[in-house]
């Protein structure tokens, strides 16, 4: 069994220019030209199998050092044979020019538009080179060193997106005409209109069905839709640009407005790998209690999944005995760190509250809450023609296409592909509980719902046992020691790069972080699991009606905050 | 050792809609008669004439803490305006005739809002002179204006 | 309206009018009704309390006087018509759909026939021998409403919705035929009056030969075909809330309250033509007219039994309610205990008057009859009620179904059901006169 830099060395001087392993992971700084024969090599040779780009980054190096300006880090992840590789290439401030990957990963899509968005990089052969999270006609781009942190700009009026989806239909063979209000059988808008074009609808960005704020610009025969074109951005806050502008300790706070359905699980996510960084190991107990607040938070954002999706399906009761149930964790979290919401209740290296004292039966009695209303709700939509027949082969994506768009967590499972970052790459010895990760069969949202549905039931068998292993640690029933750490200990990682990841309840969540020496953070590049998880709608969508649309959107999980960020 | 979701299918009794719609009634008349002979049971809170119960250290309205001579105990040393990640303290320390510094703050505003009640500032004090204790979640106002909190309006 | 000799036959006019009023003014008393068991069951079946703030002087009722603000509300809102609406087409379609509610509700019985002295007046307000069959055709028309609103307001959304709604109605229309055509084998009449009274007979000696029992599946074809041409949940893609918003989206104030109001007032009269054809209509189980009226004492003192009970039952509830309570009002919903317990008061006495009222006096024949027809219309409203009730909770439990589903349950499921359930029937119609 040769390790990953064993398998790589023989292509160092080709394609591979440095290889160097360092924090526990593999780096390989690549020539950016050669970058597309490299990955397509990495991804079909059967010795490494690198199947899905979990992300790519860009980073402005010009506070670095080197000589090109511009970075830009391809992770990949080999699911099979667990290995992580970040594959860097630089390119010049002048001509900042790299060869799309979008052909080899089809996630690449959407993730280079970002990166030529938020830095400018041209990504030559991509198909929609397109601002993904800032509007059109934005002017500068917003994550390079040189722009200021206020430059913000007015959006002037919406775009109609017209011009993108007059591509697709093209590629689809049918013709694009938009018919404007009030003038059926009168004149015209743009294009002629043969009468059997199809019809354009805005599912606008104010809408129920899209959770956050989304937008998808349908073209519609009849019900079925035949082409969709979205766009995202309407939640971007420039939480990037913002972390880079405190400290560490100032972070935290923006990780909890990414997944605000279980803001712990990204808040320890950040602080696990600013640790991996610092090299410190947090105690046993430590350990513990941050499963359980992450078992906690996995619990309420599959509640918060099922219960709006249902309501999407028209089923409006069972989101209300879901959602008891989320009241309940978020008493917890509020005895526990104050507030109902944004928690920032980790800190690095540790916690900042001591826990309650009835901490451990308030959990207890949340998990007995939650198997009566699963049981409610199961039985009201489990072997229900109405919801088997609106969600089973709705939807369906192969695991294949999956892993080509990134998919991680119970999207990735339902399609019968098992792979849980708590298994495959284990942390706070996730890999000494007891329990089973759930796996679909057909990649349905029927799957993706009884998966969440399962993972939910899982998540309480962890905690219990979490808590008894806590309890067996410590001689008294909370750690009740003052735990207020006096003023906030300057946190400077060493220089150097880092991509760190955690399972949260949608997938992957990773951090990259590059820190320059200082107590300020260089650049952290959050992978969000929604934004990969999203990006196969417009395949996954096509084909389908429009009552479809709904129920794959609601069982996708897509969070805006985690989305645009 | 995975748990699988099987491929599904579905009975003959299930495929009539019937028998499974009626099973799914029986769900929602359990809770309607549980709930419609037990209102006052209900988790509803009438606000605002039942409010709930807030947790001890709920992170509320600021207020500056005084010692037992009635000074405030904060001597603007700026700590927590740094560790603020919304920036959105202002301290400004007291100089006395000679110029030289007196340890207690001349202004000490808190802009409301923008503050995103993350307890950092109480986190970071080194004399406990901050604290979010007052269970105030109720700061909705009418005018922006009145949403920068000086210090005499924090100093309770 | 005239005699032979082509006078105004002014009796006839008066008591049609009458009962005009009264059906019609039961239809739009039960929207409220229907709006305050929509709101409450949906909040109880939620684990939630629902409408408990409006109130006159104090008196919530439950949440019923919510419906009085919501008129207001409604009335005082700002009228937009955009201007990109055709406006005759936009301003057409809410009278039509209000107008055809009523007009269905002017067949149904709603009590036995009144003798009085040698007139006998019909207790419904058109005295039409097609019966159902004016009913099937005049909510037929309601599809109009639908396509003319959404069509007119020339925007894509309600062009959906109604385009949907109309597919939807038609083909459930055809099922609604069809599980009808069993009913009238079995009773051989269309007349809603005399299907009403054949419902009174016995089969096997004890079970009343309603039409739940001798046409099961043609009871449950017509509440589905119904729950459709209702637009309701599971068939309510059309006012899909969640996807295509739903044929009213450019509607405000006034005219959208007229399609809110018309669909409830849709919803009591389907379930008013439920009761009438499937349930015994007006009629009380064991009890004739005949019966009622010659045995009106021992009926009166009974009725007046049952209603002290529920009083009693009532009072004891509210007791309960108004002594278990979490948090205090201070303010004169305190006070509103007071004036359920004096209605509750009034019921109680009122009882036993009517209890002691046979020992006293005699019942006069025409009492009697106004006795059996009370009887006869409250257990109507009664049995409508319920049935509102179902049409409600069903709302609350079940998902919505797609628009191809939705099709291929009518035209491939109930259609072909519909025709098993003829055949079936009129081979037991042969086999057993």
């Amino acid at each position: 069994m040769l390790t990953l830099v064993e398998l790589l060395n023989p292509l160092v001087g080709g394609d591979v220019v440095s290889l160097e392993e360092t924090h526990g992971g593999v780096y390989a700084a690549a020539n950016p030209l050669k970058i597309v024969g490299l990955l397509t090599q990495l991804r079909d040779d059967a010795r490494f199998s690198f199947d899905m780009l979990v992300d790519i980054v860009g980073v402005d190096a010009s506070g670095l050092g080197g000589v090109d300006r511009f970075q830009v880090v391809y992770i990949l992840a080999s699911t099979a044979k667990n290995f992580r590789l970040s594959v860097n290439v630089r390119t010049s401030a002048e001509k900042p020019e790299i060869p799309s990957v979008h052909a080899v990963y089809a996630v690449a899509d959407w993730l280079e538009r970002e990166v030529y968005d938020q830095f400018g990089i041209v990504f030559i052969g991509h198909p929609n080179l397109k601002r993904l999270l800032n509007f059109k006609d934005f002017v500068g781009h917003p994550l390079r060193k040189d722009f200021p942190i206020d430059g913000r700009q007015k959006v002037p009026e919406s775009e109609d997106l017209h011009d993108e989806m007059k591509v697709k239909l093209e590629r689809r063979g049918r013709a694009f005409s938009s018919m404007r209000i009030g003038e059926y059988g009168g004149e015209h808008g743009e294009g002629e209109e043969t009468g059997d074009d199809p019809f354009i609808v805005n599912l606008g960005p104010a809408h129920p069905i899209v959770h956050g704020i989304l937008r998808l610009l349908l073209a519609v025969e009849g019900e079925t839709i035949v082409a969709a074109v979205p766009e995202l951005g309407y939640l971007h806050r420039g939480v990037e640009k913002s972390m880079e502008s405190g400290n560490y300790h100032q972070v935290i706070p923006y990780t909890d407005r990414l997944n605000y359905a279980s803001p712990m699980m990204n808040n320890i996510g950040y602080c696990k790998a600013v640790e991996k960084m610092l090299g410190i190991e947090i105690s046993e107990r430590d350990a513990l209690l941050r499963v359980i607040l992450c078992e906690l938070g996995r619990i309420m954002d599959h509640l918060l999944c099922t219960g709006p999706h249902l309501v999407d399906l028209g089923a409006l009761t069972p989101f209300w005995y879901l959602f008891q149930v989320r009241e309940k964790i978020y008493d917890i979290m509020e005895k526990y760190s104050g507030v109902r919401l944004t928690y920032s209740c980790v800190r690095i290296g540790g916690f900042p509250f001591p826990l309650y004292n009835g901490f451990f039966d308030d959990v207890e009695s949340v998990l007995k809450d939650l198997m009566p209303a699963i049981d409610d709700v199961r039985r009201l939509v489990e072997r229900n023609r109405i919801f088997y027949d609106r969600c089973c082969k709705v939807g369906a994506i192969s695991s294949a296409e999956a892993l080509r768009h990134g998919f991680t967590g119970p999207c990735l499972r339902a399609t019968g592909y098992d792979y849980d970052l708590r298994k495959n790459r284990p942390y706070y010895s996730y890999d000494t509980f007891d329990f089973s990760v759930v796996v679909g069969t057909n990649g349905d949202t029927y799957d993706r719902f009884f998966v969440r549905v399962y993972e939910m039931i899982e998540s309480a068998k962890i905690i219990r046992q979490a808590i008894a292993r806590y309890k067996a640690l410590s001689s008294e029933p909370a750690a009740l020691e003052a735990k207020k750490s006096k003023g906030f200990k300057k946190v400077a990682p060493p220089a150097g790069a880092l991509y760190d990841s955690s399972e949260v309840a949608n997938g992957e969540l990773g951090y990259y972080i590059v820190s320059d020496g200082s107590a300020k953070p260089y650049r952290i590049k959050v992978r969000s699991p929604s934004l990969c998880n999203y990006s196969a709608i417009e395949s996954m969508v096509e084909g389908a009606m429009i009552a479809d649309l709904v129920s794959i959107i609601g069982s996708l999980n897509v969070i805006g905050g985690e989305i645009d960020r | 050792m995975a748990i699988v979701v099987k491929k599904q299918k579905l009975s003959i009794f299930e495929k009539l809609y019937v028998f499974e719609v009626a099973a799914g009634m029986w769900v929602t008349l359990r809770h309607f008669l549980r709930n419609v002979f037990n209102t006052n049971a209900l988790p509803t809170l009438n606000y605002p004439e039942e409010k709930r119960a807030l947790a001890p250290n709920y992170r509320g309205l600021h207020r500056l803490l005084k010692k037992e001579t009635g000074e405030l105990k904060c001597t603007a040393c700026k700590i927590c305006a740094g560790a603020c990640p919304a920036r959105c303290i202002t301290v400004e320390m007291t100089l006395d005739d000679a110029g030289k510094p007196k340890k207690t703050p001349l202004r000490y505003d808190i802009d409301i809002g923008r503050c995103i009640f993350c307890g950092f500032c109480v986190e970071a004090c080194p004399f406990d002179a901050i604290d979010m204790n007052t269970g105030v979640y109720e700061l909705a106002d009418a005018d922006i204006e009145n949403y920068l909190y000086t210090k005499e309006k924090l100093a309770r | 309206m005239t005699n032979f000799y082509g006078r105004i036959d002014w009796i006839f006019l008066g008591l049609t009018t009458a009962k005009a009023v009264f059906a019609w003014g039961l239809t739009l008393g039960f929207i409220l009704v229907n709006i305050f068991l929509e709101r409450k069951i949906c909040a109880l079946i939620q684990d939630r309390v629902g409408p408990n703030r409006a109130n006159i002087l104090g008196v919530r009722l439950f949440g019923f006087v919510l419906n009085f603000a919501d008129a207001v509300k409604l009335l005082f809102k700002e009228d937009i018509t955009p201007s990109f609406v055709n406006k005759t087409y936009y301003l057409m379609a809410p009278p039509i759909i209000m107008t055809i509610a009523l007009m269905g509700m002017s067949v149904v019985p709603f009590a036995d026939d009144l003798v009085v002295g040698s007139l006998v007046i019909p207790m419904r307000v058109l005295d039409l021998n097609v019966g159902f069959l004016f009913i099937l055709a005049i909510t037929s028309l309601s599809v109009y409403s639908l396509v003319i609103g959404g069509f007119g307001s020339n925007s894509k959304y309600p062009l959906f919705a109604a385009m949907r709604s109309c597919a939807q109605m038609i083909s459930y229309e055809i099922v609604m035929g069809l599980s009808l055509v069993g009913l009238v084998m079995v009773y051989g009449a269309v007349h809603l009056q005399r299907l009403v009274v054949a419902q009174g007979e016995m089969l096997f000696g004890f079970i009343p030969k309603w039409g739940v029992v001798v046409q099961p599946l043609g009871c449950v074809l017509f509440c589905i075909a119904a729950l459709a041409e209702l637009n309701r949940t599971p068939f309510d893609l059309p006012e899909g809330e969640s996807e295509i918003i739903g044929f009213h989206v450019e509607y405000s104030s006034m005219k959208f309250a007229l399609f809110f109001m018309a669909e409830y007032a849709n919803i009591f009269v389907a379930a008013a033509i439920i009761t009438t054809l499937f349930f015994g209509g007006w009629q009380l189980p064991w009890l004739s007219t005949e019966t009622i009226k010659s045995n009106a004492p021992v009926v009166l003192r009974a009725c007046a039994i049952v209603a002290l009970t529920a009083a009693a039952v009532a009072a004891y509830l509210l007791h309960r309610l108004y002594s278990k309570r979490r948090y205090q009002w201070k303010d004169l919903r305190e006070k509103e205990g007071l004036v359920f317990y004096g209605v509750l008061a009034c019921v109680g006495v009122l009882s036993i008057m009517a209890m002691l009222l046979p020992g006293f006096t005699p019942l006069s024949p025409i009492m009697a009859s106004g006795l059996a027809l009370l009887l006869q219309a409250g257990i109507f409203i009664v049995k409508s009620f319920i049935i509102c009730f179902i049409v409600v909770w069903i709302r609350w439990t079940l998902p919505r179904l797609r628009y191809d589903q939705l099709m291929a349950l009518g035209w491939k499921i109930m259609l072909p059901l519909g025709i098993a359930n003829i055949v079936v029937t009129g081979i037991v119609v042969l086999l057993f006169p």
